[in-house]
């Protein structure tokens, strides 16, 4: 096979219907054997902004942002000046000439610019329909740059438009833009673009294989996961980037009839409530939310936490203070989370760095919050939870065969204590109304018969159990992952989608033949030994993250020892990290 | 637990209250008790939650036997929303005051009441803060002086016509120091099948209860208007006749009772209209108290049944579930995706 790696940049204007015909045209791509991952760089708002969509396809697993492009589609006139200093040289340019904006491209030798509006202003009946029918065109025209026939996308836009004349027009679009450009090759004496032979892809073979990967992306799959992990009611309340973490929970919840309840909720301090209501009455719950959300739920954690309820908060985080930028990725709720809620109190945050582990991450997340009788905070971010990513079908096929579901044991002897300690875990037993003996929950103090209690003793002493609690749960919550090279000069700490840049900066370093340790952290508590034998093993230990404070470092600095060496690599504009980047920032470093 | 057998007060009992001796929410927590032995419900199945504030710690003084939440200043609506909607199997009461409700949980008792939540929503109703020690409360009246003297500059939040506006089928108010009828309003309202809203007026005797205030003892005595009497009789089908003046409604308890409610035949209680006059029309001299609106069409909540049985399923066959794999997740997610 082919080695190949290359980027394309589309953008176009915002409610035009590009970011869906755009999915269409990488999930063909990626049917057709192509390891592609595509990114929305969208604007907060619905219609009328420049909105970009960046896919790479490339056959190193590669998942991370392209710092630079070989392909650029120009539909949007006010972005094109900006655009144009993130092309390659030599990239390839397909431009809207009605922008009349050509002079921009000057110093590129193939640009390929030709009027949209005279192919789709026959095409169109309204406005709308000619905008939508733009982004057929500069699809066909990519299908053509990357050497396919002119029917690549038929059978997904057949699929897409139901009604038979707009499948004609689409069709009719996309054959011209394959036209023009393939025109344009030939007549500039061009191959299309490498992309590998097509060897996975049999066409018209009804018993295809299973394909190695599923293009999916995590807010999906951690509403499954959470599904699947018990979870029998979810109460929301809309912001992006967790709107479809919880769409995606009602429309599994209805195709495999799971019967969980859904409560799109007034504000997110109803929709922790409702939570929380839920999970103490013995019906596990969680609830999806991002950044603004979580501060209003802060009250309702500490109760969680001090009562001993569980609850698990699902956070696709996006880009604070404030509002931020709503449609941008960030992992700046860190501490927010790991220590949310006023008083003292330390929780437990999951930090899935894939799609696939917010699957795993979702059903151990209900798990966990139900044993612990505590607040779990899930920390998945836009990028991973909005974009489209391919999935191991391996992998997710492996998750299959673990349970999911594990029913928190309900064993009422004659001395049940709410808050008692019987195995010396800080895990009281359970008892729910209507099932078993009666007790009285309070976020005020309490002794461990549920009484309430202002006697220091009986405070310290819940205090107590609460920390030791905390720490039980290191067992049961996911394990970093290692990958330790004893004779690395360096050691990369990082964690959620942050982690998708490694394998390409491990590549970059092997080709300075400079060798890297890996460690990715999954859930807080830290697992401090791994972390110390980590820190003392390498000269020098970088913590990558995506916030401007630190803030993984810090808790790591706080936590465990041998941290003299440890430096920070802590930035974040709102866009994904690209490998290439965040490597020449490391060649400064070390 | 005790399960066909004739419950007694003994398992009502709750622990000694800590309020301030002649509290008007004593009172509740001893009505409420009486209304659950008349009702004779299983304190099992009974839960009971409130936010915070002197009235919230109503829960611990009554049926030590049910599971007590005093959850947050304000959340007692969401949290109830939670655990009503989760376990339709059990009876929720949830006890907020005029602060906890009308205050800083006022957007939760709205939706509440929209999603006619199965559940009887008590407010302990005293025009001030009591815990915080006496600010005015956003159901003060104007006017009305707090003891120092100060005049509370805003009109009051009437809890029952929002009530009646956002669609509640059972809105009441009642003074907690008349046992005859609030007993019976709680029977009805525990035998309501969505949510019973009872506003209960209640005074504070440390802070709400001199002669500047609209909700002292004094002041709910000489002024309300008792539009209604309430007769409760141990069968389910007694007759009563109509006369000219007087009309009577049955209202079916539970345990083969029934309430009988008489009003004036200019009244209606099921007619939404006349209600809101009638609150529309109170003021400061004129409290009207009793059943203002009633109608016992069935909720939609009650589609949450199914849930909750596959949950307690879950729960009970922990054998099946922890060994319950899910094949081939790959190809599950590419059929419904
Ligand atoms: C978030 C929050 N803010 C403020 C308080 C302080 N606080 C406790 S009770 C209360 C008011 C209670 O008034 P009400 O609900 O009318 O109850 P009452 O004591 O009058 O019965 C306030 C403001 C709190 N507990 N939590
Ligand atoms: S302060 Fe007022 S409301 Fe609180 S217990 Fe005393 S009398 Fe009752
Ligand atoms: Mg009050």
């Amino acid at each position: 096979m082919n080695i190949y790696d290359m980027s394309t940049l589309i953008t176009t204007v915002n409610g035009t219907g590009s970011s869906t015909s755009n999915e269409l045209f990488i999930k063909e791509l990626h049917s057709r054997g192509i390891e592609v991952l595509g990114k929305n760089i969208f604007p907060s708002n619905i219609a009328g902004l420049p909105t970009s969509f960046s896919f790479r396809c490339n056959n190193h697993s590669f998942l991370s942002l392209a710092s630079s492009y070989q392909i650029y589609i120009g539909l949007s006139k006010e972005k094109l000046a900006e655009d144009v200093k993130l092309l390659d040289t030599n990239a390839v340019i397909i431009l809207n000439a009605d922008l009349k904006s050509d002079d921009i491209f000057g110093d590129f030798s193939s640009v390929c610019s030709f009027s949209f509006r005279s192919i789709v202003k026959d095409l169109g009946e309204s406005l709308r329909e000619r905008k939508l029918l733009s982004n057929m065109v500069y699809l066909g025209g990519l299908a053509a740059l990357f050497g396919f026939e002119s029917n690549f996308l038929n059978q997904r836009i057949e699929k897409r438009f139901s009604k038979k004349d707009l499948q004609l027009k689409n069709l009719k679009a996309f054959s011209e833009g394959w036209n023009i450009v393939k025109k344009f090759l030939e007549l500039t004496a061009q191959d299309h673009l490498l992309l590998p032979n097509q060897e996975n892809y049999k066409k018209n073979t009804k018993e295809q294989p299973l394909p190695k990967s599923v293009l999916i992306d995590g807010n999906s799959l951690g509403a499954l996961g959470s599904l699947h992990g018990g979870a029998s009611f979810l109460s929301w309340y809309p912001i992006t980037p967790s709107t479809s973490f919880a769409e995606s929970f009602i429309h599994w919840n209805n195709q495999l009839k799971l019967q969980a309840q859904t409560i799109q909720a007034e504000d997110e301090l109803a929709a922790v409530g409702m939570t929380l209501g839920s999970n103490w009455s013995g019906s596990p719950a969680l609830t999806c939310t991002s950044g603004p959300g979580i501060s209003l739920m802060s009250e309702t954690v500490g109760l969680s936490y001090f009562a001993e309820i569980p609850l698990v908060i699902w956070d696709v985080q996006r880009v604070g203070p404030s509002t931020g930028l709503p449609t941008r990725t960030q992992q700046s709720d860190l501490k927010f989370a790991f220590q949310n809620s006023h008083g003292d109190g330390e929780h437990i945050v999951f930090l899935p760095s894939s799609p696939l582990e917010c699957y795993s991450h979702g059903s151990q997340a209900i798990n966990i919050s139900q044993k612990y009788k505590t607040p779990v905070f899930v920390l998945s971010d836009l990028d991973i939870g909005m974009n489209l990513w391919p999935v191991s079908s391996n992998e997710l096929n492996e998750l299959s065969d673990k349970p999911h579901f594990i029913p928190v044991e309900l064993d009422f002897d004659s001395d049940f204590k709410a808050y008692g300690d019987p195995n010396n875990s800080g895990i009281s037993k359970t008892s729910l109304p209507g099932i078993g003996p009666a007790y009285f929950t309070r976020g005020s103090g309490h002794n461990e018969n549920a009484m309430y209690s202002e006697r220091p003793d009986d405070y310290l002493n819940k205090m107590r159990k609460l920390k030791k609690k905390h720490l039980s749960a290191l067992v049961d919550i996911p394990q970093p992952e290692v990958k330790m090279n004893l004779k690395a000069q360096v050691g990369i700490i990082s964690f959620g989608s942050s982690t998708q840049i490694l394998s390409e900066l491990e590549h970059l370093f092997k080709l300075q033949h400079t060798l890297v340790s890996t460690l990715i952290i999954k859930a807080l508590p830290l697992h401090v030994s791994t972390l110390d034998s980590f820190l003392k093993n390498h000269p020098t230990a970088v913590v990558i993250e995506q916030n401007a404070d630190s803030q993984m470092f810090q808790i790591i600095k706080e936590k465990c020892h041998n941290t003299e060496n440890m430096v920070s690599l802590a930035s974040s504009n709102g866009l994904p990290i690209s490998a290439q980047e965040i490597f020449s920032q490391l060649e400064q470093i070390i | 637990m005790i399960e066909n057998k004739t419950l007694t007060n003994k398992d009502f009992l709750g622990l000694k209250s800590t309020l301030c001796t002649g509290c008007g929410h004593d009172s509740i927590s001893v009505h409420i008790k009486k209304a659950l032995l008349n009702s004779q419900i299983n304190p099992k199945n009974l839960v009971k939650v409130s936010g915070i504030g002197c009235s919230s710690k109503l829960p611990t003084y009554f049926s030590s036997d049910s599971h007590g939440f005093n959850t947050i200043h304000g959340r007692m609506a969401p949290i109830a929303t939670g655990i009503a909607l989760s376990r339709p199997d059990l009876k929720v009461i949830g006890l907020s005051g005029d602060g906890d409700t009308a205050s800083i949980g006022l957007g939760g008792f709205a939706h509440l009441i929209r999603r006619d939540v199965p559940m009887v929503y008590i407010v302990a109703n005293n025009g001030v803060y009591g815990l915080t020690k006496g600010q005015f409360s956003a159901t003060a009246d104007k006017k009305s002086t707090s003891k120092s003297g100060t005049e509370n500059p805003l009109p009051p939040i009437n809890l029952c016509l929002m009530a009646l506006q956002l669609g509640c089928r059972f809105v009441s108010r009642m003074f907690s120091g008349d046992p005859k009828r609030l007993v019976p309003l709680l029977e009805a309202a525990l035998a309501h099948n969505g949510t019973a809203f009872i506003d209960i007026l209640s005074p504070c005797v440390a802070y709400a209860n001199h002669s500047g205030s609209t909700k002292s003892y004094d002041h709910i005595q000489n002024n309300q208007s008792s539009f209604q009497d309430f007769n409760v009789i141990n069968e389910t089908d007694a007759h009563t006749w109509d006369s000219e003046e007087q009309k009577t409604y049955d209202l079916k308890l539970n345990n083969n009772r029934t309430i009988k409610i008489s009003q004036s035949s200019n009244d209606d209680i099921n007619d939404k209209n006349k209600a809101f006059l009638k609150l529309l029309e109170e003021d400061r001299c004129n409290i009207p108290t009793g059943l203002f609106y009633h109608n016992s069409g069935l909720p939609e909540s009650k589609k949450m049944e199914q849930t909750h049985k596959s949950f307690l399923e879950k729960m009970k066959n922990s054998k099946i579930s922890s060994n319950q794999k899910i094949s081939h997740l790959n190809q599950l997610i590419l059929n419904h995706l």
